[in-house]
């Protein structure tokens, strides 16, 4: 075989395009690097909605957006001084950084002067239930006496701070009953729980911008590596988003490069190795790389950004945009270079076809796909207006194939070609006997499982409330909401146990009637002689009684408006959701037992929905992949009748059996295997249509050259390249994805030849 | 979701935030061996009366009882006058029954706050110096025949409610304890008839049950 030798002609006809392909990278890189590259790590993002109505999946988007800058950190020592010192440190550090925009460390007095302003003014209309029981049912004179019971009591000086202003001790006995920190009791100021051998502060903090921002990633794990370095004795465990976060940018980014990288260096391998001629693989790289760059540019402009999902997918395009400056190469290179009529006709034809694959995607109503759409098939167009306007101008010299790919292939003659193929249907037939699905939204997910240790570790000993499982509850009004909360809360604890505890706002907050309610009882027992008994047998100074008399005429509730308001209920604002149509609130839950139950229940009221946002998108996947069957038999129709119309229709079947072969035994081989179906990997049969069929249609037009069977070789192990690589992906979703569309590229390539005249 | 879970925390004034086994090197022996000779206590019976002198009150709020401890369980604590009522502490919770046999419980992982609370309040009544050493900065004095400890609190959350104790005693019984309040509130228990024993016996142990 000659070394290339490019004489005059070709070099002039070389300038020519060099400065078309130098513009056309440099025009949508110079745009990225002046825009910046907008990239998107947020999982939640690539999701569907979940098939709620339009008012829940906004108070839930919003919610989530919320509840995705919280998170809680432990402090753990063996020993109080150090877990103290440490967590002083760790407190201070956070303030320090300017990432968060709330740290609830030590508690100041200061604290509880904010519940005492909110509640205090308010008491004579805040019961407690069992105070309100105690009125209704046995009396104004039970429950004074409860009350001088309280005050010989040993813990009476938690309630009597504050006697003169309020003999009932009605503030103390409401703030003792409102929701409490679980295990934790304060000490030091921290909240603190001592474990078997260790000793544990809880602290949280909420992050002033996205935590899937890579600049807060950055800047938040030097701040948990410094300290961690300076206090090596004490560990933090973390929840909230950020460690998933975090791992998913750093995971995503080491599988971009490694998949763009193993196929750009597979690539360049096999181009030097086919080809030897550095120009033509350098004009080569610059069609792919003009693909990757338009196509990053677009997706950025049309999404606003680009999540690295679709990045990691992206690195593939290179395995597909390569394939027709390979097909343009070997027709020059080891075919007849005058006829070119033929080689320009079917590089069209494949774009279009995988152009069409693609570009199905984006009929899935899936928003990650969408985008992989969009991105892929951008990509492809650049690319191939490359190849077909760009490459014309620049002419190789022909040489002859290599032999080895004179005679390859040719063996693959009738009788073999088809014992094989029925082994592997036959094959593929058993194989559907395990045919599974599964869809599950964590394939989407990676819970890499020492973060879930880690989860688990810091869920034992906190058992925080969940933040993918809670209730939704609209209605009309703020009153209407709170009165509803507190139904549906009584549903859920009476009975049997389908959950351990709830949150909610109305938890802190009786409603505008009950406040009345409880007011007119007190305002009763006020004024009752019973009262007065009391005030006197205790020996109350009697300004006690004229003030208390005085203060109850006047009803003064606290509605939710001015609660929210209230810097106290800061914490408690994430539950309440209010620009949407009704006012919803969101009732958090610990410990579910039963599903089911907290279903059945929550269901009995309009406007109220018990969201599972595993559950529900997990649904939605489900529905998905029927509609992704849909697409893929639509897809292929599609190809079908397009081919129909142009050629002849034994040409179009012959054509179009081998991928749809591909397909049916690729599954089944999968099946076989024990690989079960979900949304993605079934898209990615309609992709193997769109690769696959590119490899039938060289053989249909290629004339049985040998440059074919190079080119479809070699476009193959390109393709293999970038797909097969994305097998390795963590995301199970991704991972299956390469693994079938690896499967289907090989039987496509295998069957290709059916197509040959 | 976890949000909240900190949330009433904020509720300061009446925890207890001790400040961990600061041990005092400057310890008088006499005190130590005072205070090994309490905690060797393993049960106790006594009568009491208690009088409260809540300052917004004219009158002082009087009262009087019985107090079983036992160390391995906990107390049980009951007025006999002017009403009955009954409070028992022990490792997991406290429960409160009333005149009619209302009873309320209240758990320690509930209400921790409260819970620890009280805990301390009967640690000081049981003599327990190990704990209180935890909570309080400890001064003993001594006459001839009684001796005094002075509990000042430590941290800043006890501080707010309480401001000084004084435990009273002869030997190793414990006959008085005084408490002052940050707002003027003194209450004064005085104990009687005081029983030791090694163990309970069955009719006691019943109590605990309730």
């Amino acid at each position: 075989m000659k070394m290339t030798g490019e004489n005059l002609s070709s070099d002039s006809k070389r300038r020519h395009c060099i400065p078309f392909l130098i513009a056309i990278i440099a025009i949508p890189l110079a745009t990225l690097f002046f825009s910046g590259l907008k990239l998107n790590t947020n999982i939640l993002d690539l999701l569907p909605e979940t098939g709620h109505s339009e008012h829940t999946e906004k108070a839930v988007k919003h919610f989530t957006e919320k509840v995705s800058s919280n998170s809680l950190y432990l402090i753990k020592s063996t020993n109080f001084e150090q877990t103290l010192k440490a967590a002083q440190t760790f407190e201070n550090e956070l303030i320090q950084s300017g990432l968060f925009s709330e740290i609830h460390g030590k508690k100041s007095d200061s604290e509880f002067k904010l519940w005492y302003e909110l509640y205090f003014p308010h008491r004579y209309h805040l019961l407690t239930d069992r105070n309100r029981e105690t009125l209704d049912e046995e009396g104004i004179d039970k429950f004074l006496t409860s009350r001088i019971k309280l005050l010989y009591s040993p813990q009476s000086s938690l309630y009597s701070s504050n006697l003169e202003q309020d003999p009932l001790m009605l503030f103390g006995d409401f703030i003792q009953e409102l929701p409490s920190p679980g295990s934790f009791t304060i000490k030091e100021g921290y909240l603190y729980k001592e474990d078997e051998d260790s000793h544990l502060i809880l602290l949280s903090a909420r992050f002033k911008d996205s935590v899937f921002s890579s600049s807060v990633q950055d800047k938040f794990r030097n701040l948990l590596n410094k300290f961690t370095t300076e206090e090596s004795n004490t560990e933090v465990l973390q929840l909230g988003f950020f460690p998933y976060a975090e791992r998913a940018r750093a995971q995503a980014e080491w599988e971009i490069s490694f998949i763009g990288t193993g196929s750009i260096i597979g690539i360049i391998l096999l181009f030097l190795l086919i080809f030897r001629s550095v120009s033509q693989l350098l004009i080569t790289l610059s069609s792919i790389i003009a693909g990757v760059s338009w196509a990053l540019l677009l997706t950025q402009s049309i999404f606003g950004n680009i999540h690295i999902i679709t990045i990691v997918f992206g690195a593939t395009l290179t395995g597909v945009c390569v394939d027709y400056a390979f097909h343009w190469f070997c027709h020059f290179r080891f075919g007849e270079k005058h006829k070119d009529d033929h080689v320009k006709k079917s590089i069209l034809w494949g774009a279009t076809t995988s152009f069409i694959a693609y570009s199905g995607l984006f009929f899935a109503d899936f928003p990650g796909l969408k985008q992989i759409a969009l991105f892929s098939s951008s990509g492809i167009i650049v690319s191939v207006a490359c190849v077909l306007l760009l490459f014309p101008k620049y002419e190789p010299v022909s040489v002859d194939a290599p032999e080895i790919f004179k005679k390859f292939r040719d063996k693959f003659g009738a009788s073999g070609k088809y014992i094989s193929l029925t082994i592997l249907i036959l094959l593929s037939l058993i194989g559907y006997r395990n045919f599974s699905t599964n869809d599950d939204i964590r394939l989407l997910q990676n819970r890499p499982l020492d973060l879930v240790e880690q989860e688990n570790e810091f869920r034992a000993l906190l058992s925080p409330y969940d933040n993918s499982r809670f209730i939704l509850v609209s209605a009309k009004n703020d009153e209407a909401l709170l009165k509803k909360e507190q139904r549906i809360i009584k549903d859920l604890k009476a009975g049997e146990n389908a959950i351990d505890d709830t949150l909610s706002i109305s938890s802190m907050l009786p409603d505008l009637d009950q406040q009345k309610y409880d007011y007119r009882l007190i305002s009763e027992t006020v004024n009752s002689t019973e009262f007065a008994n009391y005030c006197e047998e205790l020996g109350f100074d009697e300004k006690v009684l004229v003030e208390a008399k005085k203060y109850v005429e006047d009803y003064k509730p606290l509605d939710l408006n001015n609660f929210l308001k209230h810097p106290a209920a800061n914490q408690l604002k994430q539950l309440y959701i209010e620009d949407i149509k009704m006012p919803s609130s969101i009732i958090l839950l610990k410990g579910i037992n039963n599903d089911q139950k907290i279903s059945m229940a929550v269901n009995n009221y309009e406007n109220a929905q018990y969201i599972d946002k595993v559950r529900d998108t997990s649904a939605v996947m489900a529905e998905f992949k029927y509609d992704a069957v849909k697409l893929t038999f639509f897809a292929y129709l599609f190809i079908f009748f397009l081919l129909n119309f142009r050629l002849k229709t034994k040409k179009a079947i012959k054509i179009i059996s081998p991928p749809v072969l591909a397909v049916i035994i690729s599954c089944g081989i999968l099946s076989l295997l024990g690989v079960s179906f979900n949304l993605f990997n079934i898209l990615s049969l309609i992709l193997i249509l769109g690769i696959g069929i590119d490899y039938s249609i060289f053989y249909a037009f290629g004339e049985n050259a040998p440059s074919t069977n190079i080119a479809v070789t070699l476009s193959t192990i390109s393709t293999l390249l970038a797909f097969g690589l994305l097998a390795f992906s963590s995301t199970a979703a991704l991972s299956t994805f390469g693994i079938t569309l690896s499967l289907g590229i090989v039987m496509s390539y295998y069957l290709a030849p059916l197509s040959k005249n | 979701m976890k949000i909240l879970i900190y949330f009433f925390s904020t509720l300061s004034l009446i925890a207890f935030d001790g400040l961990t086994l600061q041990k005092k090197g400057s310890m008088d022996p006499e005190f130590l061996s005072l205070s090994q000779e309490l905690t060797k206590t393993k049960t106790l019976k006594a009568s009491f009366t208690q009088n409260k002198k809540i300052k917004v009150l004219k009158r002082p709020l009087k009262s009087s009882g019985s107090l079983i401890f036992d160390r391995s369980t906990g107390v049980f604590w009951q007025l006999q006058k002017p009403f009955k009522s009954t409070i028992i502490i022990d490792n997991k919770k406290l429960t409160s029954i009333d005149d009619t046999g209302k009873k309320i419980v209240i758990k320690a992982e509930e209400k921790p706050m409260l819970y620890g609370f009280t805990k301390i309040f009967l640690a000081i009544f049981s003599g327990n110096t190990e704990e209180l050493k935890e909570h309080f900065e400890i001064h003993y004095g001594k006459n001839s025949e009684t001796w005094q400890i002075g509990l000042i609190p430590k941290a800043s959350g006890l501080k707010k409610v309480l401001s000084k104790i004084l435990l009273t005693g002869s030997q190793s019984t414990v006959n008085a304890i005084t408490l002052w309040e940050e707002n003027g509130d003194i209450t004064d228990i005085k104990f009687s008839n005081t029983l030791k024993a090694d163990e309970l016996d069955e009719n006691d142990r019943r109590k605990f049950e309730f």
